[in-house]
Protein backbone atom coordinates (compact mmCIF):
# COMPACT_ATOMS: atom_id res chain seq x y z
CA UNK A 1 0.00 0.00 0.00
CA UNK A 2 1.40 3.35 -1.19
CA UNK A 3 1.46 5.57 2.08
CA UNK A 4 -0.66 9.15 1.78
CA UNK A 5 2.50 11.35 1.87
CA UNK A 6 6.15 10.63 1.73
CA UNK A 7 9.15 11.99 1.09
CA UNK A 8 12.33 9.83 -0.14
CA UNK A 9 15.58 11.65 -0.89
CA UNK A 10 18.82 10.22 -2.04
CA UNK A 11 21.24 11.94 -4.35
CA UNK A 12 24.29 9.96 -4.01
CA UNK A 13 26.38 9.28 -6.39
CA UNK A 14 27.08 5.05 -6.27
CA UNK A 15 30.53 4.17 -7.62
CA UNK A 16 30.57 0.55 -7.47
CA UNK A 17 32.92 -2.34 -8.59
CA UNK A 18 36.60 -3.43 -9.41
CA UNK A 19 39.38 -1.02 -8.71
CA UNK A 20 36.14 2.02 -7.61
CA UNK A 21 38.60 3.38 -5.39
CA UNK A 22 41.49 4.50 -8.34
CA UNK A 23 38.05 6.62 -9.50
CA UNK A 24 38.78 8.61 -5.86
CA UNK A 25 40.52 11.61 -7.61
CA UNK A 26 38.64 12.08 -10.28
CA UNK A 27 35.19 12.24 -8.56
CA UNK A 28 36.78 14.78 -6.08
CA UNK A 29 37.98 16.81 -9.05
CA UNK A 30 33.97 16.49 -10.20
CA UNK A 31 33.22 18.16 -7.30
CA UNK A 32 36.05 21.40 -7.57
CA UNK A 33 38.26 19.64 -4.83
CA UNK A 34 41.79 18.62 -4.56
CA UNK A 35 42.96 18.45 -1.15
CA UNK A 36 40.98 15.92 1.14
CA UNK A 37 41.27 14.91 4.58
CA UNK A 38 40.99 11.53 5.37
CA UNK A 39 39.39 10.49 8.13
CA UNK A 40 39.81 6.57 9.12
CA UNK A 41 41.09 4.22 12.01
CA UNK A 42 44.01 1.99 12.86
CA UNK A 43 42.22 -1.02 11.90
CA UNK A 44 41.79 0.10 8.13
CA UNK A 45 45.57 1.21 8.38
CA UNK A 46 46.67 -1.95 9.90
CA UNK A 47 44.72 -3.98 6.96
CA UNK A 48 46.42 -1.73 4.09
CA UNK A 49 43.31 0.06 2.56
CA UNK A 50 44.34 3.18 3.83
CA UNK A 51 47.43 2.43 1.33
CA UNK A 52 44.78 1.38 -1.33
CA UNK A 53 43.48 4.85 -1.23
CA UNK A 54 46.61 6.67 -1.03
CA UNK A 55 47.78 4.48 -3.95
CA UNK A 56 45.20 5.97 -5.95
CA UNK A 57 46.75 9.56 -6.08
CA UNK A 58 49.66 8.70 -7.68
CA UNK A 59 49.86 10.52 -10.92
CA UNK A 60 47.08 12.97 -10.21
CA UNK A 61 46.74 17.19 -9.54
CA UNK A 62 44.55 16.22 -6.29
CA UNK A 63 46.81 15.67 -2.93
CA UNK A 64 45.69 13.86 -0.13
CA UNK A 65 45.95 16.92 2.16
CA UNK A 66 45.53 15.43 5.44
CA UNK A 67 45.00 11.81 7.48
CA UNK A 68 43.23 11.63 10.72
CA UNK A 69 44.00 7.65 11.19
CA UNK A 70 42.69 7.51 15.06
CA UNK A 71 39.04 7.56 15.00
CA UNK A 72 38.07 5.23 18.18
CA UNK A 73 34.94 2.75 17.31
CA UNK A 74 32.74 5.13 19.60
CA UNK A 75 33.82 8.49 18.23
CA UNK A 76 32.81 11.49 20.32
CA UNK A 77 33.10 15.50 20.34
CA UNK A 78 36.58 15.51 21.19
CA UNK A 79 37.62 13.57 18.23
CA UNK A 80 35.21 15.50 16.00
CA UNK A 81 36.92 19.19 17.20
CA UNK A 82 40.49 17.57 17.01
CA UNK A 83 40.04 15.84 13.52
CA UNK A 84 38.24 19.73 11.72
CA UNK A 85 41.63 21.78 13.57
CA UNK A 86 43.47 19.11 11.66
CA UNK A 87 40.94 20.31 8.33
CA UNK A 88 41.75 24.00 8.97
CA UNK A 89 45.28 23.32 9.48
CA UNK A 90 45.80 21.88 6.43
CA UNK A 91 43.59 24.09 4.36
CA UNK A 92 41.65 21.46 3.00
CA UNK A 93 38.55 21.45 0.94
CA UNK A 94 36.97 18.41 1.10
CA UNK A 95 36.59 15.08 3.15
CA UNK A 96 36.82 11.30 2.50
CA UNK A 97 35.46 9.17 5.71
CA UNK A 98 37.19 5.31 4.79
CA UNK A 99 36.15 2.84 7.32
CA UNK A 100 33.03 1.35 8.92
CA UNK A 101 29.91 3.58 11.00
CA UNK A 102 32.49 5.49 13.29
CA UNK A 103 35.08 6.51 11.13
CA UNK A 104 31.97 7.85 8.35
CA UNK A 105 30.18 9.48 11.31
CA UNK A 106 33.30 11.27 12.55
CA UNK A 107 33.72 12.80 8.66
CA UNK A 108 30.17 13.93 8.78
CA UNK A 109 30.57 15.52 12.24
CA UNK A 110 33.49 17.24 11.02
CA UNK A 111 31.84 18.18 7.72
CA UNK A 112 29.06 20.30 10.14
CA UNK A 113 32.24 21.82 12.33
CA UNK A 114 34.15 23.14 9.58
CA UNK A 115 30.92 24.38 7.44
CA UNK A 116 29.10 25.74 10.09
CA UNK A 117 32.37 26.84 11.96
CA UNK A 118 30.66 26.52 15.59
CA UNK A 119 32.76 26.07 18.85
CA UNK A 120 30.24 23.28 20.30
CA UNK A 121 29.07 20.58 18.50
CA UNK A 122 26.03 20.03 20.67
CA UNK A 123 24.68 23.70 19.44
CA UNK A 124 23.64 22.14 15.92
CA UNK A 125 22.15 18.77 17.05
CA UNK A 126 18.71 17.73 16.22
CA UNK A 127 16.75 16.32 13.12
CA UNK A 128 16.64 18.83 9.76
CA UNK A 129 18.19 21.60 11.36
CA UNK A 130 21.36 22.02 9.14
CA UNK A 131 20.93 25.24 6.48
CA UNK A 132 24.12 25.21 4.43
CA UNK A 133 25.41 23.13 2.13
CA UNK A 134 28.43 21.10 3.38
CA UNK A 135 32.09 20.34 1.89
CA UNK A 136 32.35 17.91 -0.72
CA UNK A 137 32.02 14.26 0.94
CA UNK A 138 32.88 11.32 -0.24
CA UNK A 139 31.95 8.27 1.75
CA UNK A 140 34.20 4.68 1.22
CA UNK A 141 32.69 1.92 3.47
CA UNK A 142 35.20 -0.74 4.68
CA UNK A 143 32.30 -2.92 6.65
CA UNK A 144 29.21 -3.85 4.53
CA UNK A 145 26.77 -2.74 7.30
CA UNK A 146 26.02 0.24 8.59
CA UNK A 147 25.06 1.73 5.54
CA UNK A 148 26.31 5.06 6.03
CA UNK A 149 27.48 5.63 3.25
CA UNK A 150 24.22 6.46 1.97
CA UNK A 151 22.35 7.94 5.15
CA UNK A 152 21.84 11.14 6.59
CA UNK A 153 22.69 10.64 9.64
CA UNK A 154 25.10 10.98 12.15
CA UNK A 155 25.98 9.71 15.81
CA UNK A 156 28.61 11.59 18.24
CA UNK A 157 29.07 10.61 21.56
CA UNK A 158 29.60 13.52 23.87
CA UNK A 159 31.65 12.56 26.61
CA UNK A 160 31.26 15.10 29.44
CA UNK A 161 27.55 15.31 29.53
CA UNK A 162 27.12 11.40 28.86
CA UNK A 163 24.91 11.08 25.82
CA UNK A 164 25.07 10.46 22.38
CA UNK A 165 24.50 12.82 19.80
CA UNK A 166 22.40 12.34 16.45
CA UNK A 167 22.49 14.44 13.61
CA UNK A 168 19.85 13.78 10.84
CA UNK A 169 20.28 15.98 7.93
CA UNK A 170 19.50 15.33 4.18
CA UNK A 171 22.91 17.96 4.01
CA UNK A 172 24.84 15.08 5.51
CA UNK A 173 24.20 12.66 2.63
CA UNK A 174 27.68 12.06 0.68
CA UNK A 175 28.29 13.13 -2.62
CA UNK A 176 29.79 10.30 -3.58
CA UNK A 177 29.87 6.63 -2.31
CA UNK A 178 32.57 4.20 -3.51
CA UNK A 179 32.23 0.30 -3.31
CA UNK A 180 35.46 -1.52 -3.99
CA UNK A 181 35.18 -5.25 -2.72
CA UNK A 182 38.84 -4.68 -2.13
CA UNK A 183 37.63 -2.74 1.07
CA UNK A 184 35.98 -5.60 2.70
CA UNK A 185 37.80 -8.50 1.55
CA UNK A 186 39.81 -8.73 4.98
CA UNK A 187 36.98 -8.16 7.17
CA UNK A 188 37.35 -11.01 10.33
CA UNK A 189 34.20 -13.53 9.85
CA UNK A 190 32.51 -12.77 13.32
CA UNK A 191 32.64 -8.83 12.21
CA UNK A 192 31.26 -9.52 8.57
CA UNK A 193 28.76 -11.57 9.85
CA UNK A 194 27.43 -8.78 12.80
CA UNK A 195 27.81 -5.94 9.68
CA UNK A 196 25.50 -8.51 7.19
CA UNK A 197 22.73 -8.93 10.42
CA UNK A 198 22.73 -5.14 11.30
CA UNK A 199 21.91 -4.45 7.29
CA UNK A 200 19.55 -7.29 7.88
CA UNK A 201 18.09 -5.49 10.51
CA UNK A 202 18.32 -2.28 8.41
CA UNK A 203 16.48 -3.80 5.82
CA UNK A 204 13.60 -5.30 7.44
CA UNK A 205 13.01 -2.10 9.74
CA UNK A 206 12.50 -0.55 7.16
CA UNK A 207 9.97 -2.68 5.43
CA UNK A 208 7.92 -2.48 8.67
CA UNK A 209 8.49 0.93 9.70
CA UNK A 210 5.44 3.75 9.40
CA UNK A 211 7.90 5.71 7.28
CA UNK A 212 8.10 3.15 5.05
CA UNK A 213 7.36 3.97 0.77
CA UNK A 214 7.43 2.38 -2.57
CA UNK A 215 11.06 3.33 -3.16
CA UNK A 216 12.69 2.39 0.25
CA UNK A 217 10.42 -1.60 0.31
CA UNK A 218 12.18 -1.65 -3.28
CA UNK A 219 15.48 -1.10 -1.86
CA UNK A 220 14.77 -3.03 1.34
CA UNK A 221 13.66 -6.56 -0.06
CA UNK A 222 16.40 -5.85 -2.43
CA UNK A 223 19.16 -6.17 -0.14
CA UNK A 224 17.70 -8.93 1.82
CA UNK A 225 17.74 -11.41 -1.20
CA UNK A 226 21.54 -10.48 -1.52
CA UNK A 227 21.95 -10.78 2.33
CA UNK A 228 20.28 -14.29 2.03
CA UNK A 229 22.39 -15.20 -0.71
CA UNK A 230 25.78 -14.33 0.04
CA UNK A 231 26.10 -14.00 3.90
CA UNK A 232 27.04 -16.97 4.87
CA UNK A 233 29.80 -17.48 1.84
CA UNK A 234 31.69 -13.76 2.85
CA UNK A 235 31.51 -14.99 6.37
CA UNK A 236 33.09 -18.25 5.37
CA UNK A 237 35.01 -17.65 2.28
CA UNK A 238 36.00 -14.22 3.37
CA UNK A 239 37.65 -14.14 -0.04
CA UNK A 240 35.51 -14.12 -2.33
CA UNK A 241 35.22 -10.86 -3.49
CA UNK A 242 31.53 -11.91 -5.44
CA UNK A 243 29.70 -12.35 -2.08
CA UNK A 244 31.91 -9.42 -0.52
CA UNK A 245 30.76 -7.45 -3.50
CA UNK A 246 27.18 -8.28 -3.28
CA UNK A 247 27.32 -8.01 0.90
CA UNK A 248 28.42 -4.12 0.55
CA UNK A 249 26.01 -3.76 -2.50
CA UNK A 250 23.18 -5.13 0.15
CA UNK A 251 24.77 -2.63 2.77
CA UNK A 252 24.02 0.57 0.68
CA UNK A 253 20.44 -0.76 -0.34
CA UNK A 254 19.83 -1.18 3.37
CA UNK A 255 21.13 2.26 4.16
CA UNK A 256 19.00 3.78 1.77
CA UNK A 257 16.25 2.07 2.66
CA UNK A 258 16.35 3.01 6.54
CA UNK A 259 17.67 6.58 5.72
CA UNK A 260 13.98 7.00 3.99
CA UNK A 261 11.83 4.91 6.46
CA UNK A 262 13.60 4.44 9.39
CA UNK A 263 14.10 1.48 11.75
CA UNK A 264 12.05 0.35 14.78
CA UNK A 265 12.26 -1.24 17.99
CA UNK A 266 15.24 -3.52 17.43
CA UNK A 267 17.46 -0.89 16.57
CA UNK A 268 16.05 1.09 19.72
CA UNK A 269 16.92 -2.18 21.73
CA UNK A 270 20.13 -2.22 20.28
CA UNK A 271 20.69 1.72 20.68
CA UNK A 272 19.85 0.59 24.59
CA UNK A 273 21.79 -2.25 25.32
CA UNK A 274 24.76 -0.33 23.68
CA UNK A 275 24.40 2.30 25.53
CA UNK A 276 24.32 0.42 28.87
CA UNK A 277 26.42 -2.88 27.90
CA UNK A 278 28.75 -1.81 24.91
CA UNK A 279 27.45 -4.82 23.20
CA UNK A 280 28.52 -3.76 19.46
CA UNK A 281 25.64 -2.58 17.11
CA UNK A 282 25.36 -5.41 15.02
CA UNK A 283 25.80 -8.19 17.20
CA UNK A 284 23.01 -6.64 19.31
CA UNK A 285 20.48 -6.18 15.95
CA UNK A 286 21.27 -9.90 15.21
CA UNK A 287 20.03 -10.84 18.72
CA UNK A 288 17.26 -8.78 19.04
CA UNK A 289 15.78 -8.91 15.11
CA UNK A 290 13.85 -11.99 15.49
CA UNK A 291 12.34 -11.00 18.64
CA UNK A 292 11.38 -7.30 17.97
CA UNK A 293 9.42 -8.96 14.52
CA UNK A 294 7.72 -11.27 17.50
CA UNK A 295 6.95 -8.07 19.14
CA UNK A 296 5.37 -6.40 16.15
CA UNK A 297 3.68 -9.76 14.52
CA UNK A 298 0.30 -8.93 15.87
CA UNK A 299 0.63 -5.18 13.33
CA UNK A 300 2.71 -5.58 10.81
CA UNK A 301 2.39 -9.55 10.03
CA UNK A 302 1.40 -9.03 6.56
CA UNK A 303 4.65 -7.23 5.91
CA UNK A 304 6.55 -9.71 7.58
CA UNK A 305 4.72 -12.25 5.50
CA UNK A 306 5.75 -10.92 2.14
CA UNK A 307 9.18 -10.81 3.10
CA UNK A 308 9.35 -14.57 3.94
CA UNK A 309 10.03 -14.28 -0.38
CA UNK A 310 13.33 -12.63 -0.22
CA UNK A 311 14.17 -13.94 3.11
CA UNK A 312 13.69 -17.77 2.35
CA UNK A 313 13.46 -17.97 -1.40
CA UNK A 314 10.69 -19.17 -3.98
CA UNK A 315 10.84 -22.64 -2.81
CA UNK A 316 9.87 -21.88 1.20
CA UNK A 317 6.96 -18.44 0.03
CA UNK A 318 5.14 -20.64 -2.28
CA UNK A 319 5.20 -23.67 -0.25
CA UNK A 320 4.20 -21.88 2.96
CA UNK A 321 0.29 -21.02 3.46
CA UNK A 322 -0.26 -17.18 3.76
CA UNK A 323 -1.65 -17.34 7.29
CA UNK A 324 1.98 -18.71 8.07
CA UNK A 325 4.22 -16.77 6.17
CA UNK A 326 4.91 -13.75 9.36
CA UNK A 327 5.93 -16.65 12.00
CA UNK A 328 7.75 -18.27 8.78
CA UNK A 329 10.15 -15.57 8.51
CA UNK A 330 10.93 -14.89 11.87
CA UNK A 331 12.04 -18.58 11.98
CA UNK A 332 14.19 -17.86 8.54
CA UNK A 333 16.06 -15.12 10.36
CA UNK A 334 16.24 -17.33 13.67
CA UNK A 335 17.92 -19.86 11.30
CA UNK A 336 20.14 -17.66 9.61
CA UNK A 337 21.53 -16.23 13.22
CA UNK A 338 22.24 -19.91 14.28
CA UNK A 339 23.90 -20.73 10.81
CA UNK A 340 26.20 -17.30 11.36
CA UNK A 341 26.62 -18.92 15.17
CA UNK A 342 27.82 -22.02 13.70
CA UNK A 343 30.28 -20.50 11.31
CA UNK A 344 31.88 -17.95 12.90
CA UNK A 345 30.87 -17.70 16.75
CA UNK A 346 28.31 -14.76 16.19
CA UNK A 347 26.80 -14.05 19.22
CA UNK A 348 22.85 -15.11 19.03
CA UNK A 349 21.82 -14.61 23.05
CA UNK A 350 23.03 -11.72 24.96
CA UNK A 351 24.10 -14.21 27.47
CA UNK A 352 26.75 -15.40 24.40
CA UNK A 353 27.59 -11.61 24.09
CA UNK A 354 28.39 -11.22 28.11
CA UNK A 355 25.45 -8.78 29.29
CA UNK A 356 24.88 -9.16 32.82
CA UNK A 357 21.66 -9.70 34.19
CA UNK A 358 21.68 -7.09 36.19
CA UNK A 359 22.11 -4.72 33.20
CA UNK A 360 18.55 -5.56 31.92
CA UNK A 361 16.61 -3.60 33.46
CA UNK A 362 18.53 -0.32 32.54
CA UNK A 363 19.53 -1.33 29.36
CA UNK A 364 14.91 -1.59 28.55
CA UNK A 365 14.76 2.26 30.42
CA UNK A 366 17.30 3.43 27.78
CA UNK A 367 14.89 2.14 24.93
CA UNK A 368 12.27 4.09 25.41
CA UNK A 369 14.58 7.23 24.78
CA UNK A 370 15.56 6.28 21.47
CA UNK A 371 14.22 7.77 18.43
CA UNK A 372 13.19 4.74 16.44
CA UNK A 373 10.44 3.86 18.90
CA UNK A 374 8.78 6.27 17.43
CA UNK A 375 8.91 4.88 13.75
CA UNK A 376 7.99 1.23 15.67
CA UNK A 377 4.73 0.32 14.18
CA UNK A 378 3.40 -0.65 18.06
CA UNK A 379 3.92 1.44 21.28
CA UNK A 380 6.96 0.53 23.02
CA UNK A 381 6.72 0.54 27.11
CA UNK A 382 9.05 -0.49 29.37
CA UNK A 383 7.31 -3.56 30.30
CA UNK A 384 7.32 -4.62 26.83
CA UNK A 385 11.20 -3.50 25.95
CA UNK A 386 11.84 -5.35 29.48
CA UNK A 387 9.95 -8.40 27.96
CA UNK A 388 12.03 -8.60 24.81
CA UNK A 389 15.29 -8.40 26.66
CA UNK A 390 14.59 -11.06 29.24
CA UNK A 391 13.67 -13.22 26.33
CA UNK A 392 16.77 -12.26 24.14
CA UNK A 393 18.87 -13.28 27.33
CA UNK A 394 19.43 -17.14 27.05
CA UNK A 395 16.91 -18.72 24.72
CA UNK A 396 18.77 -21.25 22.97
CA UNK B 1 10.83 40.63 -20.00
CA UNK B 2 7.74 42.50 -20.78
CA UNK B 3 6.98 44.05 -17.66
CA UNK B 4 3.38 43.77 -18.60
CA UNK B 5 4.29 39.94 -18.01
CA UNK B 6 4.53 39.88 -14.60
CA UNK B 7 1.83 39.71 -12.71
CA UNK B 8 1.56 41.00 -9.03
CA UNK B 9 -1.59 40.06 -7.92
CA UNK B 10 -1.11 36.46 -6.87
CA UNK B 11 -0.75 36.47 -2.91
CA UNK B 12 -1.18 33.61 -0.49
CA UNK B 13 -4.81 33.36 0.86
CA UNK B 14 -4.93 34.30 5.03
CA UNK B 15 -5.69 30.86 6.80
CA UNK B 16 -7.22 32.70 9.38
CA UNK B 17 -9.57 29.84 11.06
CA UNK B 18 -6.47 27.20 10.58
CA UNK B 19 -4.38 29.65 12.76
CA UNK B 20 -7.02 30.05 15.20
CA UNK B 21 -7.41 26.51 15.86
CA UNK B 22 -3.40 25.38 16.03
CA UNK B 23 -3.00 28.59 18.47
CA UNK B 24 -6.46 26.89 20.18
CA UNK B 25 -4.85 23.72 20.01
CA UNK B 26 -1.31 24.49 21.23
CA UNK B 27 -2.98 26.70 24.19
CA UNK B 28 -5.06 23.80 25.50
CA UNK B 29 -1.86 20.81 25.35
CA UNK B 30 0.49 23.73 26.80
CA UNK B 31 -1.88 23.76 30.01
CA UNK B 32 -3.31 19.89 29.57
CA UNK B 33 1.03 19.31 29.48
CA UNK B 34 1.27 21.98 32.80
CA UNK B 35 -1.30 20.16 34.74
CA UNK B 36 -0.92 16.50 33.52
CA UNK B 37 2.62 17.11 34.85
CA UNK B 38 1.16 17.55 38.57
CA UNK B 39 -1.68 14.77 37.97
CA UNK B 40 -0.55 12.06 36.13
CA UNK B 41 2.32 9.69 37.83
CA UNK B 42 4.02 8.81 34.57
CA UNK B 43 3.95 12.45 32.98
CA UNK B 44 5.50 13.78 36.34
CA UNK B 45 7.94 11.50 36.27
CA UNK B 46 8.97 12.54 32.58
CA UNK B 47 9.03 15.56 33.69
CA UNK B 48 11.25 15.39 36.71
CA UNK B 49 14.28 13.63 34.59
CA UNK B 50 14.23 16.79 32.32
CA UNK B 51 16.85 19.80 32.76
CA UNK B 52 15.74 22.52 35.08
CA UNK B 53 15.34 25.44 33.90
CA UNK B 54 14.47 24.15 30.76
CA UNK B 55 12.60 26.13 28.03
CA UNK B 56 10.29 24.24 24.82
CA UNK B 57 9.26 25.51 22.33
CA UNK B 58 6.38 24.06 20.01
CA UNK B 59 6.40 26.31 16.80
CA UNK B 60 4.70 26.46 13.18
CA UNK B 61 7.70 27.67 10.59
CA UNK B 62 8.72 30.34 10.04
CA UNK B 63 6.13 33.02 11.37
CA UNK B 64 3.43 31.07 12.48
CA UNK B 65 1.84 30.07 15.98
CA UNK B 66 4.06 29.17 18.60
CA UNK B 67 3.67 27.56 22.35
CA UNK B 68 6.63 28.00 24.63
CA UNK B 69 6.51 25.66 27.85
CA UNK B 70 9.10 26.46 30.84
CA UNK B 71 10.21 23.96 33.98
CA UNK B 72 11.42 25.89 36.27
CA UNK B 73 12.20 24.83 40.07
CA UNK B 74 10.26 21.43 39.18
CA UNK B 75 7.36 22.90 37.73
CA UNK B 76 6.07 23.46 34.30
CA UNK B 77 4.29 25.75 33.18
CA UNK B 78 3.01 26.92 29.97
CA UNK B 79 4.60 29.99 29.15
CA UNK B 80 2.91 31.70 26.32
CA UNK B 81 2.77 31.86 22.60
CA UNK B 82 5.70 34.45 21.75
CA UNK B 83 8.49 32.46 20.03
CA UNK B 84 11.72 32.98 22.73
CA UNK B 85 15.04 30.92 21.97
CA UNK B 86 14.51 27.44 23.30
CA UNK B 87 16.53 24.48 24.40
CA UNK B 88 14.43 22.09 22.53
CA UNK B 89 11.95 23.40 19.84
CA UNK B 90 10.04 21.23 17.44
CA UNK B 91 9.07 22.96 14.43
CA UNK B 92 5.88 22.27 12.24
CA UNK B 93 6.79 22.64 8.89
CA UNK B 94 4.29 24.68 7.91
CA UNK B 95 0.87 25.36 8.68
CA UNK B 96 -1.18 22.90 6.98
CA UNK B 97 1.23 20.22 8.63
CA UNK B 98 0.48 21.50 12.08
CA UNK B 99 -3.34 21.71 11.44
CA UNK B 100 -3.32 17.58 10.62
CA UNK B 101 -1.94 17.05 14.29
CA UNK B 102 -3.92 19.58 16.04
CA UNK B 103 -6.99 18.67 14.34
CA UNK B 104 -6.69 15.18 15.59
CA UNK B 105 -6.21 13.64 12.05
CA UNK B 106 -2.73 12.58 12.26
CA UNK B 107 -0.81 11.77 15.75
CA UNK B 108 3.26 12.78 16.31
CA UNK B 109 5.03 9.71 15.09
CA UNK B 110 3.09 9.82 11.80
CA UNK B 111 3.66 13.59 11.66
CA UNK B 112 7.17 12.52 12.42
CA UNK B 113 7.13 9.99 9.44
CA UNK B 114 6.00 11.81 7.25
CA UNK B 115 8.63 14.52 7.96
CA UNK B 116 6.26 17.45 9.09
CA UNK B 117 8.28 18.13 11.60
CA UNK B 118 12.13 19.24 12.54
CA UNK B 119 13.37 19.17 15.84
CA UNK B 120 15.99 21.16 17.21
CA UNK B 121 18.03 19.98 20.36
CA UNK B 122 18.38 16.81 22.21
CA UNK B 123 16.32 14.03 20.69
CA UNK B 124 16.70 11.83 23.67
CA UNK B 125 14.71 14.97 25.76
CA UNK B 126 12.20 15.05 22.65
CA UNK B 127 11.14 11.51 22.76
CA UNK B 128 10.10 12.30 26.83
CA UNK B 129 8.39 15.28 25.60
CA UNK B 130 6.67 13.38 22.81
CA UNK B 131 5.27 10.60 25.92
CA UNK B 132 4.01 12.95 27.67
CA UNK B 133 2.25 14.84 25.03
CA UNK B 134 0.70 11.49 24.42
CA UNK B 135 0.07 10.96 27.98
CA UNK B 136 -2.08 14.61 27.40
CA UNK B 137 -3.76 14.29 24.39
CA UNK B 138 -5.19 10.49 25.51
CA UNK B 139 -6.63 13.15 28.37
CA UNK B 140 -7.84 15.78 26.04
CA UNK B 141 -9.13 14.09 23.50
CA UNK B 142 -11.98 11.43 23.02
CA UNK B 143 -11.40 8.07 22.55
CA UNK B 144 -12.33 7.80 18.69
CA UNK B 145 -10.13 10.67 17.94
CA UNK B 146 -7.31 8.91 20.37
CA UNK B 147 -7.85 5.94 18.56
CA UNK B 148 -6.25 8.09 15.47
CA UNK B 149 -3.03 10.21 16.91
CA UNK B 150 -1.93 7.63 19.49
CA UNK B 151 -0.30 4.01 18.88
CA UNK B 152 -2.32 2.91 21.93
CA UNK B 153 -4.69 4.17 24.10
CA UNK B 154 -4.83 3.41 28.03
CA UNK B 155 -8.39 2.60 29.69
CA UNK B 156 -10.45 5.03 31.26
CA UNK B 157 -10.39 3.92 34.48
CA UNK B 158 -12.50 5.97 37.37
CA UNK B 159 -8.98 7.44 38.23
CA UNK B 160 -8.02 8.38 35.03
CA UNK B 161 -11.64 10.00 34.30
CA UNK B 162 -11.23 12.15 37.28
CA UNK B 163 -7.88 13.54 36.27
CA UNK B 164 -9.23 14.42 32.80
CA UNK B 165 -12.21 15.87 34.71
CA UNK B 166 -9.73 17.82 36.98
CA UNK B 167 -7.23 18.95 33.46
CA UNK B 168 -10.63 20.30 31.67
CA UNK B 169 -12.35 21.97 34.50
CA UNK B 170 -9.38 23.31 36.16
CA UNK B 171 -6.03 22.68 34.49
CA UNK B 172 -6.79 24.34 31.49
CA UNK B 173 -8.51 27.39 32.08
CA UNK B 174 -6.74 28.05 35.49
CA UNK B 175 -3.37 26.36 34.78
CA UNK B 176 -2.19 24.06 37.53
CA UNK B 177 1.21 25.12 37.34
CA UNK B 178 0.47 27.94 38.89
CA UNK B 179 -1.43 26.51 41.66
CA UNK B 180 1.24 24.16 42.27
CA UNK B 181 3.54 26.94 43.17
CA UNK B 182 1.05 28.63 45.42
CA UNK B 183 0.85 25.07 47.50
CA UNK B 184 4.56 25.24 47.33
Amino acid sequence: MIPSYYEYYNPVKVVAGNKAVDNLPYELEQLGAKRPLVVTDQGVVGAGLMQIVADAFHGQEAVLAAVYEDTPPDSSVEVVNQVAKLYRKNKCDSIVGLGGGSAIDTAKAVNIVVTEDVDDLIKLMGAEVLKKELQPFIAIPTTAGTGSEVTLVAVVADTKRGIKMPFTSYHLLPKVAILDPRMTLTMPPKITAATGMDAMTHAVEAYTCIQKNPLSDAHATAAIALIRDNLLTAVEKGSNKAARFAMANASLLAGAAFSNAMVGVVHALAHGLGGVCHVPHGVANTIFLPFGMEFNLDKTGDLYGELLLPLAGEDVYFNTPKKDRPARAVEAVRDLNRRLNKACGLPITLKQAGVPLDKLEEAATAVLNDGAVTYNPKAVSYEDALSIVKAAYDWL
Amino acid sequence: MNENMVSHRWKPRKKRGKTFMIQAGLFLLGRALEAAAVLDKDARAEVAKWNDPMTIMLHVHSQGPTMVLKKENGILRYAGSTPVEADLTIFFKNLESAFLIFSGQMGSPQGSAEHRVSLKGDASQAMSLIRCMDIAQAYLFPKFIAKNVLKSVPPMTLKRAGIRAAILGVGVPVGLGKLARLVR
